[in-house]
């Protein structure tokens, strides 16, 4: 039997795949395109950088990601300053034509961590002038708190460091950010490195994650998006049909009433000794 | 005057709009986007900026991300 329809919405916008993919990295654009496809996802991420020597390049690959028909989700990689973040994210909106920015303000190199204060600053301003911010984070309650007071509507905490493919490094913490916001939309956004770890994090509330470098690295990107659309799938349906709570003892399966050999060991035992 | 593109060098007439550098002449809006001296400068106003000395101008396009 079929689980009943579970659309859910970003922003006010109806989407059906809760796995939201990357696009860079893959070893050639068919690739991308295919494994887009395989993984049914509805949302792509892009970036914006400096323009080549050949502006054809980048026109093509502009015209490839338009013809792949997903909702883009431009962010601001690479800023490491509030002042950097905002100027990126107006040229992303002129340039992708949408609201929608991934905010990413890094403040360590060598982790790639994001900058709480910054991210705060720069989430307040870009929803004064109108943006839409889903913002990269760490799995901070305090910094989650923050950033939902500043307007944003999703939150995007890591799982484990972009690009490291470690899963979910701190449970613990993840656990409690879903417990303590419930009514907030919850991506893990970086770290995921194997279908079960995405899995584990729907398994546990959150609403869909983000990935990019577990497909695109993956031996076989086409068949890894499919592993990961239906690890996706797995996680959510398991959380909604509410796994059963964990027991420190084994509790028996099969019926005991009616077990055949019933005490007949400890009366064959007594049976002997009169 | 000298200007900087994209971190590279650059002469340019004085006071000379940012519309006619080679890199936005007959650039449609969404092709690429631009910031001078670390600010969006929106498509609609490429013509009425004009450049100084030393102004640093980033012209961006879309590229693959995570």
């Amino acid at each position: 039997m079929q689980p009943p329809a579970d659309h859910w919405t970003l922003y006010g916008e109806t989407l059906h795949s809760r796995l939201l993919l990357g696009t860079a990295r893959y070893p050639s654009l068919d690739s991308l395109g295919a494994a887009v496809r395989s993984s049914g996802t509805d949302i792509l991420t892009v970036s914006l950088r400096r323009q080549a020597q050949e502006p054809d390049g980048a026109r093509s690959l502009w015209q490839f990601l338009r013809s792949l028909e997903r909702r883009l989700l431009p962010n601001t990689a690479g800023c490491h300053s509030v002042k950097e973040a905002l100027t990126l994210a107006e040229m992303a909106r002129e340039l992708f034509a949408t609201d929608w920015i991934k905010l990413e303000v890094i403040g360590d190199d060598y982790n790639l961590q994001p900058d709480p204060l910054a991210t705060v600053e720069a989430a307040r301003t870009l929803v004064k002038r109108g943006f839409r911010v889903f913002p990269y984070c760490t799995e901070d309650l305090v910094l989650a708190r923050s950033l939902l007071e500043a307007g944003c509507e999703v939150l995007m905490p890591w799982g484990a460091p972009i690009g490291t493919g470690r899963g979910l490094l701190n449970p613990y913490a993840l656990a409690t950010l879903r417990e303590r916001l419930p009514d907030a939309t919850l991506i893990i956004d970086a770290g995921i490195g194997l279908p079960s770890d995405a899995t584990r994090a729907l398994e546990m509330g959150y609403d869909g994650v983000l990935l990019n470098t577990a497909v695109a690295l993956a031996g076989d990107p086409v068949i890894m998006a499919a592993a990961f659309a239906a690890a996706v799938t797995a996680g959510r349906a398991a959380y909604r049909a509410e796994p059963m709570p964990p027991r420190q003892t084994a509790v028996p399966s099969t019926p005991t009433v009616g077990t055949p050999f019933w005490h007949q060991h400890e009366a064959t035992q007594s049976g002997g000794a009169t | 005057m000298q200007v900087s593109i994209n971190g590279s060098h650059r002469e340019v007439p004085i006071a000379s709009p940012l519309s006619q550098l080679s890199e936005l002449r007959e650039r449609a809006l969404g092709e690429v986007a631009v910031a001078l001296n670390g600010n969006f400068v929106p498509h609609a106003e490429w013509a009425r900026h004009q450049l100084s000395e030393n102004d640093c101008i980033d012209v961006v396009a879309p590229v693959e991300g995570g």
